[in-house]
């Protein structure tokens, strides 16, 4: 605006010149008035640039702040993502300590002495469950679990009066089934009444009942037809069952009528 | 600062009209042709100041309103570097070495 203005003053002085150079007539102090002001204008204008420098001046050291602050900024957002990081390991730990505390305390209220456990551990690992025994090699007929000859060398067995001879501790009937006796034909599907019947062990007619008293032993084999139901109308308890499976795809399942005792 | 005076008294000089005014008059006082050119250069000078006006930096706010924000900037810087100094200079947890 003062630009401005200046530049109006200055034509109006060249105006002025140029009219009185052409009409030779005296303008009085007019003129001077002009210049007076031009010159006074041309002071201001220049204070006012003076002072446009210096606001130049402090706008650059702004900046040069400005940009210090950011990276104050910056460093205080990293500083705070580490403290909160280290917040939440600690958290963690404090959290994993007391729950260790808390067990600690839970084990001192239980506690039990260390020759019970001993004991206990030794019946556990006596019947060499847990490992093999020392110089067990393969073929040897021991196993971590009972065989089949050891439980019918037992109490159940004698009163079966079932034979004991077989291949590596299982009997005939069982080594039939898994068809590793020759002589008899075991089909997976037949079930192990079926070839005690065809080997003459079983009883012959599939709906016999049972009488009270009578042996009773568990036989399960790996056919999916192994039924173990509840007899209480007979009397006789608790015990299972094979399913014929000639009949039992054509026949209710649990009808006990064709269940084969055996 | 010594230094800075002269250049100050340049910039002055190169903001002052009144030699090309004075150059424009003495032209019409010797009814010379250069009066057109020194009409143009005169034009010229002012469109110039008023480009390198245009460009200067800070000039939107008045001085004052200057100096507050580069108090205030000042402060800030002040303030983040104190709070950055304290919470580096916390007590670190020793963390002793297994043995």
């Amino acid at each position: 605006m003062l630009v401005g203005n200046r530049s109006q003053k200055r034509r109006e002085l060249i105006e002025m010149l140029a009219l009185s150079r052409s009409q030779k007539l005296p303008q009085g102090g007019e003129d001077t008035q002009i210049l007076e002001l031009l010159v006074q204008r041309d002071k201001e204008f220049q204070e006012l640039m003076r002072v446009a420098h210096e606001q130049g001046k402090v706008h650059q050291e702004m900046q040069v702040l400005e940009k210090e602050v950011e990276k104050r900024d910056s460093d205080i957002q990293q500083l705070q993502k580490q403290l909160k990081e280290a917040e939440h390991i600690l958290a963690t730990a404090v959290y994993q300590a007391k729950e260790k505390l808390k067990s600690i305390d839970k084990a001192k209220k239980g506690s039990i002495s260390s020759e019970e456990i001993i004991k206990y551990a030794h019946r556990i690992s006596a019947s060499n469950a847990v490992c093999a025994p020392l110089n067990w090699v393969p073929g040897d007929p021991r196993r971590p679990y009972p065989t089949d000859l050891e439980m019918r060398s037992g109490l159940l067995g004698h009163m079966s009066n079932l034979p004991t001879n077989g291949v590596n501790g299982h009997l005939p009937g069982d080594a039939l089934a898994a068809g590793r006796l020759p002589g008899i034909c075991a089909h997976p599907s037949v079930p192990l009444a079926i070839i005690r019947c065809l080997s003459g062990h079983a009883p012959s007619s599939p709906w016999q009942r049972l009488w009270a008293g009578a042996p009773r032993v568990c036989v399960c084999l790996c056919l999916p037809i192994c039924v173990c139901i509840s007899d209480s109308d007979l009397g006789i308890g608790h015990t299972q069952y094979l399913v014929d499976p000639a009949i039992h795809h054509t026949h209710n399942i649990y009808d006990k009528h064709q269940l084969i005792q055996v | 600062m010594a230094t800075n005076q002269p250049k100050q008294g340049s910039e002055n000089d190169d903001c002052s009209f009144l030699p090309l005014v004075h150059d424009v008059i003495k032209c019409m006082d010797k009814d010379s042709q250069d009066v057109h050119q020194e009409l143009v250069k005169f034009k010229t000078r002012i469109q110039e100041a008023r480009e390198q006006i245009g460009a200067m930096p800070g000039i939107d706010k008045s001085l004052s309103e200057q100096q507050h924000e580069l108090e205030t900037l000042r402060e800030q810087v002040h303030t983040k570097n104190q709070l950055l100094q304290k919470y580096k200079s916390l007590c670190m947890f020793e963390v002793p070495k297994a043995s």
